[in-house]
């Protein structure tokens, strides 16, 4: 089912509405200038809020009039309107645009940007300031609608269409508009494209290395092309930090292409910026599933960068989940190609996401180490796994309702919640939230698994059991079982309870618990009812809060 | 300038308001399409649509938002919106030097 928008607005809505329900939404709004009422009643699952600064904030229409306007006027006029954003009931979430006026008023001229006189400069300070008080609460996103602005260029602001039919805006304003808000809803509901596949060839490289030899290859150096070819790549590898994984799909023999990687002295890249790779002649489609596989992901956490045009046919045909951006045939705007790519965009930044593309370069170092030794249980023993527990808290919060809202497999019950119904939850009588962060001699996997615990006098229940597909088969479950189990064991409770609630895709939960836990199952329910649980050899666990 | 040109002209801006609009309220493109179901926002992103079109590929300046004709617009058997070529006749009246 779409997602429903409601738009709050002190102007002709109909373009946007228009451009949003092109983009599968289903939309409405308030009536013309009852921007407040509007806000009050609220009521569908996105509310996106985009007015004039001067319609909200009184004093800034004074300003604009070259009236002294006392900043602290300027400074309650942005809380109160923050506040009434925080307080508007909606389903999802709240989008706000940032404020504008048109790029053609002059104003005070050169003291134009001075805060105190100028409106160009008090706006900066109002659209700072808004953006921190919306940030003090979660729900409610600031979007940066001068961005739309500069896009449509020297036509965004059109008088002319104010006066004929109350749109302030050029068409193209509103498309880019609509882009934003499409973004933001789909990093806001967890779709977010994580893993980007490139090819190599004439992509991340300018040549063939497999005809021209790596030392031939254009990359770097005193030459257009390969600055814009190293330029590329550092703005890929710029992705890592906003927690995009990286791997590569080539049609190459692997044991050149990898030298190239490792030889070539104007790469950026490294192989320790790849989580994985298939560089060989099969298909690229096939390859992609194959990494997608490896890497525990699916095929919609997918983006793919190939500069031939036959390939990406190839891959949009062959998996439709995936995303393949049209490409530039010329390699000196590939930056402005991948600047302008919206599928990354996410609400928060932790620390897990900008750690996520070493966490998976870890995991393949793991893997190797795997082929080396012997047995599984000599290679769990080797890992020197430690699992720190954590409550709940401020600091982890935004990463623990991450984690609760996209992992699908190793999931008992699939409760999704936001951050403040959590935090609700785990204010109850009886009821517990931990956190567990993974690491091994290999690296940090950080925060990956999270139990909830409901005591009732002498029965617990297991509310939540999940864990990062990525720590999977390293005892971390037993772990996180064994924690569950001493929670209860504290507050009295005699046996603890854990409901299986299937899903189509959290059938590896429910193979854990019958397989491995050393739970007794009666249907779809499994229980502990023999005091402690032990905690596997091979982990050791740290609870730094005790 | 031309017939043809200016026709191109307001063919264009039909393209690209075109995208804007859901498939069944776009607006055909031969002569005889008819422009009387367009709604009041239709119609005046049209006319500034026609405006910018002319303005880059013919170089010249058209106000489609002076009082005639917006006054015509408001009668529906002389609107210079009753069909895509009527819309031509109007944009090539307007042109002429000396019109008003």
């Amino acid at each position: 089912m779409s997602d429903t928008v409601l738009m709050v607005s002190d102007f002709s809505p109909n373009t946007m509405l228009a451009q949003l329900e092109r983009r599968g939404f289903v939309v409405s709004a308030g009536a013309f200038g009852a921007v407040e009422p509007t806000l009050a009643t609220g009521g569908a699952d996105w509310l996106l809020v985009w007015t004039t600064p001067e319609r909200v904030c009184p004093s800034f229409g004074r300003l604009l009039r070259y009236e002294d306007v006392d900043q602290t006027f300027l400074d309650a006029e942005v809380d109160e309107f923050a506040a009434r954003v925080h307080a508007a009931p909606r389903d999802k979430g709240v989008l706000v645009a940032s404020w504008t006026i048109p790029a053609v008023r002059r104003g005070l001229g050169l003291i134009e940007l001075d805060a105190a006189r100028g409106a160009s400069g008090a706006l900066m300070r109002m659209n700072l300031r808004l953006a921190e008080k919306l940030a003090e609460k979660p729900g409610a996103y600031l979007l940066d609608a001068q961005r739309w602005m500069a896009l449509a260029g020297g036509k965004a602001w059109q008088p002319k269409l104010w006066f004929l039919n109350k749109t302030p805006y050029d068409v193209k304003v509103f498309q880019s508009a609509a882009d934003d808000v499409s973004a933001a809803i789909r990093g806001l509901t967890g779709q977010a494209r994580k893993l980007l596949v490139l090819d190599l060839d004439n992509t991340l490289w300018s040549g063939i290395v497999g005809e021209e030899g790596w030392e031939n290859l254009r990359i770097g150096g005193h030459d257009p092309i390969g600055e814009a070819m190293a330029d590329f790549q550092r703005r890929v590898r710029s992705l890592t930090r906003r927690g995009v994984i990286l791997a590569i799909a080539s049609k190459n023999d692997e044991a050149v292409a990898l030298e190239a990687i490792r030889k070539h002295p104007e790469m950026v890249l490294t192989l320790d910026d790849f989580a994985a790779w298939r560089i060989n002649w099969a298909d690229k489609a096939a390859n992609i599933v194959s990494l997608v596989e490896e890497l525990g992901l699916g095929l919609q956490s997918v983006a793919f960068i190939d500069d031939q045009q036959r390939e990406r046919e190839r891959v949009r045909e062959a998996l439709p989940e995936v995303l393949v951006p049209d490409w530039p045939d010329d390699k000196l705007v590939y930056g402005r190609a991948l600047e302008a790519l919206d599928c990354f965009d996410a609400p928060a930044l932790t620390d897990e996401d900008r750690a996520r593309g070493g966490m998976y370069v870890a995991e393949r170092h793991r893997q190797e180490h795997r082929t080396a030794v012997a047995s599984h249980d000599d290679w769990l023993a080797g890992l020197g796994t430690t699992v720190r527990v954590e409550s709940l808290s401020p600091g982890n919060l935004p990463r623990i309702a991450q984690l609760l809202n996209k992992t699908n497999q190793l999931n008992l019950a699939t409760r999704r919640m936001t951050e403040a119904e959590i935090k609700r939850w785990a204010s109850e009588k009886g009821n517990t939230v931990l956190a567990f962060r993974v690491s091994d001699r290999f690296g940090d996997a950080g925060l990956c698994g999270i139990i909830g615990v409901s005591i009732m006098r002498e029965e617990a229940e297991l509310t939540d059991f999940l864990l990062s597909c990525r720590v999977m088969g390293r005892c971390v479950e037993e772990t996180m079982l064994a924690t569950a189990v001493d929670v209860a064991n504290r507050q009295g409770a005699r046996v603890l309870r854990a409901h299986y609630q299937p899903t189509p895709k959290n059938r590896p939960c429910l193979e854990f618990f019958q397989n491995a836990s050393g739970f007794y199952p009666d249907g779809t329910c499994f229980f502990w009812e023999d005091g402690v649980y032990a905690v596997p050899d091979c982990v050791t666990v740290v609870h730094p809060e005790q | 300038m031309t017939r043809d040109q200016v026709e191109q002209a307001v063919l264009t801006a039909i393209e690209s308001l075109n995208e804007t609009m859901p498939t069944e309220q776009q607006i055909g493109r031969t002569g005889d399409a008819s422009l009387l179901d367009l709604d009041s926002l239709a119609i005046t992103n049209l006319i500034i649509t026609v405006e910018d079109a002319v303005q880059e590929q013919l170089d010249v300046t058209l106000v489609l938002t002076d009082e005639r004709t917006l006054d015509l617009l408001a009668d529906k058997d002389r609107s210079p919106l009753r069909n895509v070529a009527t819309l031509v006749e109007h944009v090539l009246g307007a042109l002429k030097p000396g019109a008003e």
